[in-house]
């Protein structure tokens, strides 16, 4: 018996195959390209690491001295994030940072921003407010989470988390949770185990 | 269009994606509904999403549940791992948000996902702008919330809560 | 109404948790989470007029209803000395 042309089965699975494989290997590849290359459209006016991927609108606009680390993220979603760094200001954000979509940062003195840290939507970081000027520093591994507000003039410790819909006005300091308005932060062993959950 | 009386063709068009809408559904802008789960959506449901658009995020094996004579303004997100439900004529104001997962941990890998807690909003709840419902949110019935607040666990029937961390107003006087 | 009295209304009233010891670790019994923490503080700030630092938000002052109620006897001790 001589090899035929397959059975319609056996093409079906192939094509199967085939389509399971684009969509699983090829589509996050293109749009991680799609991504990185957008970003270098967008922040082209930026000091900007490798490998920066924007998924979604970006708002991005730098008159000063603004930097951007390697493997940031920035994804996209209902509202376009805003990255601003005005004249004279300096805006510097580590490395593996996410951003979720319309989160607003603004740097008019000085945003000081660490690495592997984590900013839910709707985030809002502005080193002005009405009042005053006053420098942001975010240190490594921080989370920020959905709808909180930073205000001038505070430092986040490492590891911390801010709550969902804090507005923080006081230094955070490193490994508490800071959640209320005005934020109050506490220790994170009294609410978190060590490496689980809540 | 509405005077066409094309509305709810072009709403049903809108809520394409959702596994089953019922009567008279009206939707003004844009409802993003995205995920791999499944999102029900009762009779005479009102999403207003002309300031902003919806945001409806069901992931895979989650289900969504927006029962009848809801109404939903814009630039609101629900987004479900699990379950969430909307009860029946309750209304959710502009920019809340309603998680049934915190998607991080607290601490230690940031990147697992912690296990879920189901969200209930019972009927004839009011929920302020900007309010954000934590996982582990039960809105009982009648329940007001007022803008801004943060909540993270069962809220009895007819009180009011409001702040962050949200703390009781008022308690209706039982009718 | 004694201090642990107050303190185990406000926290079964508030919290729905009625079966726990007064030893009980509030985190390790999953009793309280983050937010009814604050909730708590802001409880004890109230209700007996003290003050609490967030330095003094740690577990040692506040994990288990005898640790609350010890730390709370200390606090207004320290309130009527000054």
């Amino acid at each position: 018996m001589r090899p035929g042309l397959p059975s319609s089965a056996e093409a079906a699975q192939v094509v199967r195959a085939g389509l399971n494989m684009v969509r699983t290997e090829v589509l996050p590849r293109a749009e991680r390209a799609v991504g990185v290359a957008r970003a270098r459209w967008l922040f082209r006016a930026f000091r900007l690491g490798q490998g920066v991927a924007a998924y979604g609108p970006v708002t991005a606009r730098n008159e000063g001295d603004a930097e951007l680390g390697d493997k940031l993220t920035f994804l996209g979603g209902m509202l376009p994030t805003s990255v601003v760094c005005y004249a004279g200001a300096r805006l510097l954000v580590g490395a593996d940072t996410q951003f979720n979509y319309g989160v607003s940062l603004e740097a008019w003195e000085s945003v000081r921003i660490g690495a592997r840290c984590m900013f839910a939507s709707f985030v809002r970081v502005s080193d002005r407010d009405g009042q005053r000027i006053a420098p942001i520093i975010i240190e490594d591994d921080v989370w920020v989470a959905h709808g909180a507000i930073l205000l001038p003039g505070v430092r986040i410790g490492a590891r911390s988390v801010v709550s969902a819909g804090s507005i923080v006005s006081q230094d955070v300091p490193p490994d508490s949770l800071a959640m209320g308005n005005p934020a109050r932060s506490m220790s994170l062993d009294l609410v978190a185990r060590e490496a689980t959950g809540t | 269009m509405m005077l066409l009386g094309l509305g709810p063709t072009v709403a049903r068009l809108k809520l394409r994606r959702c596994k089953s809408v019922g009567a008279i559904p009206t939707v003004w802008g844009r409802v993003w509904i995205h995920g791999e789960g499944e999102v029900v959506v009762g009779h005479r449901v009102v999403f207003d999403a002309r300031l902003a658009p919806i945001e409806l995020h069901a992931q895979r094996g989650a289900r969504i549940v927006i029962e009848d004579d809801v109404t939903i303004e814009g630039g609101s997100s629900i987004e479900a791992q699990s379950y969430v439900v909307v009860g029946a004529r309750s209304r959710l104001g502009m920019w809340c948000k309603l998680l049934d997962n915190m998607y991080h941990p607290l601490r230690g890998n940031r990147h697992e996902r912690p296990k879920s807690t189901p969200l209930v909003v019972e009927e004839g709840v009011t929920v302020g702008s900007r309010s954000i419902l934590l996982p582990g949110t039960h809105l009982q019935k009648g329940a007001s919330v007022a803008s801004g607040t943060v909540i993270s666990r069962r809220i009895p029937p007819g009180v009011s809560v409001g702040g962050s961390p949200a703390r009781a107003l008022r308690r209706e006087v039982a009718r | 109404m004694s201090t642990r009295d107050t303190l185990r209304t406000f926290i079964v009233d508030t919290f729905f948790v009625d079966e726990f010891g007064d030893d009980d670790s509030f985190l390790r019994k999953g009793l309280i989470d983050s937010t009814g923490m604050m909730e708590l503080v802001a409880f004890i700030e109230s209700e007996f007029h003290l003050k609490l630092d967030d330095k003094e938000l740690v577990p040692e002052n506040l994990d288990s209803l005898t640790r609350v109620v010890a730390f709370v006897g200390r606090k207004q001790a320290l309130s009527k000395a000054s």
